[in-house]
């Protein structure tokens, strides 16, 4: 490199901002041009001399600046209400609800899974079937072997109406089937 | 009429401890730098307090790993320019965008000799005080470069512009701190 190097190349150069090449052959013109390693040290002692004078003004950050911050903060800070409002945002909001209604459901006594469900004992059914067919002789249902056997224990037993086993029961269902 | 502003959120003890650390690390740089872009003290603490809120609001947008310093300093810069334009009602760009070389009329672009006259210790004080007379940007990227030696690259992030805006104002603001020194210089001669 024959030319003398620009100042811009030159303030490139002490930052550290040139493209690989050209950066190599600027360190190899300053080490063989007086003038131009002249403007280089200028350069680098403008940049010296303003960060040692910037360093020497330097001072902490004043007190009453925290005290400000932390006021401003604490000002911005949400109500007791406003906090509460916060809670039916859609993000709080929509897990509270369907864990509330899984909850709801769950707990029911009725509930399908509920820890004792309602259970129809065979015999008990049979019977119950059998006082209705009493009652209902000429229902389409009617099971004639049933039938029978009940009208059989009807007219033993008396006027109460009573199933295949002798057991009395009313006429009308104690317990509503679906 | 402005932006609605988000709904306060509740603070969270991460949040506090979070602006406690900053404020205890980085209120000190943070101020200092505000004090060298504003040139005065009573915007300089403004400046540090409005930045320092927004970090509390925007705490969770801060990176992990990447440098604090560098995400307050680009708060700071924007926050400044916002406050330069409210005060001027709009925003002079003065720098154009290119990277052209710098002219110097007749003269050879080398500021030798009125640095070297200077004696130890008279230059940083005339340099500070020439800090003034640059415009906000280039003052901005001078402070970031020569003072917080941050690369080109970090400059633009921090500034928000290409890098070729930030080389071209500090080839400005180079040679204008030059040509300020050399004319400090002369009255002294």
């Amino acid at each position: 490199m024959t030319q003398h190097l620009t100042i811009d190349s030159i303030t490139d150069y002490v930052h550290s901002a040139l493209p690989a090449g050209e950066d190599a052959l600027t360190h190899e013109h300053l080490q063989v041009c007086a003038e131009c390693r002249a403007a280089y040290d200028a350069e680098v002692r403008i940049g010296e001399e303003l960060r040692r004078a910037l360093a020497a003004q330097e001072v902490d950050l004043p007190s009453l600046v925290k005290a400000r911050i932390w006021e401003e903060i604490r000002a911005a800070r949400p109500s007791a209400w406003s906090s509460a409002l916060g809670l039916f945002r859609p993000a709080f909001a929509v897990p509270a609800v369907v864990a509330l209604a899984l909850l709801a459901f769950f707990a029911h006594p009725f509930a399908p899974n509920a820890s004792a469900p309602p259970m129809v004992d065979a015999m008990y059914y049979l019977e119950e079937h059998a006082a209705e067919q009493t009652q209902t002789a000429l229902g389409e249902r009617s099971n004639s072997a049933v039938l029978d056997s009940a009208q059989t224990t009807v007219s033993d037993a008396g006027p109460e109406p009573a199933g295949p086993l002798g057991i009395a029961v009313d006429a009308a269902p104690l317990y509503a089937l679906p | 009429m402005g932006v609605p502003r988000r709904p306060v959120e509740p603070p969270t003890p991460e949040q506090t401890a979070f602006l406690e650390r900053a404020i205890e690390e980085h209120g000190k740089a943070t101020y200092n730098f505000a004090y060298r872009l504003t040139q005065n003290d009573a915007d300089a603490r403004d400046l540090t307090q409005d930045a320092f809120i927004r970090v509390y609001r925007a705490w969770r947008s801060f990176q992990p790993g990447t440098s604090f310093l560098s995400w307050i300093y680009r708060i700071v810069t924007n926050l400044y320019r916002d406050e330069l334009r409210r005060r001027k009602g709009r925003f002079h760009e003065e720098i154009p965008e290119d990277n052209a070389p710098q002219e110097f009329a007749g003269e050879r672009p080398l500021a030798v000799s009125p640095i070297e006259d200077y004696v130890e210790g008279q230059l940083g004080e005339t340099l500070s005080k020439s800090l003034q007379a640059l415009s906000p940007e280039q003052r901005q990227v001078v402070i970031l470069a020569d003072i917080e030696e941050y690369s080109y690259q970090e400059i633009a992030e921090i500034m928000g512009c290409s890098i070729g805006t930030v080389r071209s104002r500090l080839h400005r603001a180079r040679a204008l701190l030059r040509r300020l020194v050399q004319r400090m210089q002369e009255p002294q001669r």
